[in-house]
């Protein structure tokens, strides 16, 4: 198996946010899915920065939609997870496992 | 239900920092979770939201922008013209009190006028090359009149200096609005 670049904890939770959106995963969706589920308030600046470094690395496609009144005549860009992207949220979280894998009584805090 | 209007200074940075469609999508995304926060109950204020947004974005894009290369193209276009600008005075200055007498009218008249005309010129070359490197431009020629009026400290070189920190911007801009213009009517 060739081996995927390990990704960042960010690129790491905006691919975990396109598998969840699947069809409906733009800029806005995106940060709110982030912000519900782990409670981070990122920026929309910081999510398309990083979506812009993963479709550079042929993780992630995108595509443009259509204008819609609601955003002012603006056009959402929608953005889709590769099957390179997949390889390397796979190989990035195979990675942790195998890293903290035993260490379970030794990370507790309690 | 009508979007909410993008204040022209959110839409201009962004549009720095981002391409064209790239910048409408995070505009359009911006206008759709505000009119969405506006509308919840639960949150009933949520005027800062979107400028708080739009501020903590700019380090990210910025960065993203120098890793695109736009930023260091847009710099390096920059201050390289305003380097040439600057050598093509010390020369224009020499040859000028060749031509006419100097300290005399003519040598006054040509001298001035050289670096506003000089910085149109460098403005539609910058834009030419890069856009955004006009608006650059004119920011560097603004600086570098300031830093010469503080350095001089002399009432009538300050005096001087002032018509140049209007005029020569304002030509550089002028020389950049002038490539967009024929870029829209072509």
């Amino acid at each position: 198996m060739p081996r995927s670049e390990l990704l960042g904890s960010l690129e790491q939770i905006v691919l975990f946010a396109l598998v969840r959106l699947g069809a409906n995963a733009y800029g806005m969706t995106v940060r709110r899915e982030i912000e519900e589920r782990t409670g981070r308030d990122l920026s929309i600046g910081a999510v398309y920065a990083t979506l812009e470094r993963l479709q550079s690395k042929g993780y992630v496609s995108s595509s443009l939609g259509e204008p819609t009144a609601e955003r002012g005549g603006r056009a959402k860009r929608l953005f889709r997870i590769e099957a390179e992207g997949h390889r390397a949220l796979h190989a990035t979280q195979d990675a942790m496992r195998k890293m903290s894998v035993g260490l379970k009584n030794r990370l507790s805090t309690t | 239900m009508t979007a909410p209007m993008v204040p022209r200074s959110a839409v201009w940075i962004v549009g720095r920092l981002l391409p064209k469609p790239d910048s409408d999508a995070l505009l359009g995304d911006l206008v759709e979770e505000h009119a969405l926060r506006q509308s919840s109950e639960a949150r009933p204020n949520e005027s800062l939201w979107y400028w708080s947004q739009i501020s903590r974005s700019l380090g990210p894009l910025l960065w993203a922008a120098a890793r695109r290369g736009r930023w260091l193209g847009i710099i390096a276009v920059a201050i390289t013209i305003y380097a040439l600008i600057t050598v093509l005075e010390s020369y224009s200055d020499a040859l000028l009190s060749k031509l006419f007498v100097s300290g005399g009218i003519a040598f006054t008249i040509a001298s001035l006028a050289f670096s506003p005309v000089a910085m149109g010129i460098g403005g539609y070359a910058a834009a030419r090359m890069r856009k955004g490197a006009a608006a650059l431009l004119a920011i560097i020629s603004a600086v570098a009149i300031v830093r010469l009026m503080v350095l001089s400290g002399n009432a009538v070189a300050i005096a001087y200096l002032t018509g140049f920190l209007v005029i020569c911007p304002l030509t550089a801009l002028a020389g950049g609005a002038l490539v967009h213009r024929r870029a829209r009517t072509q």
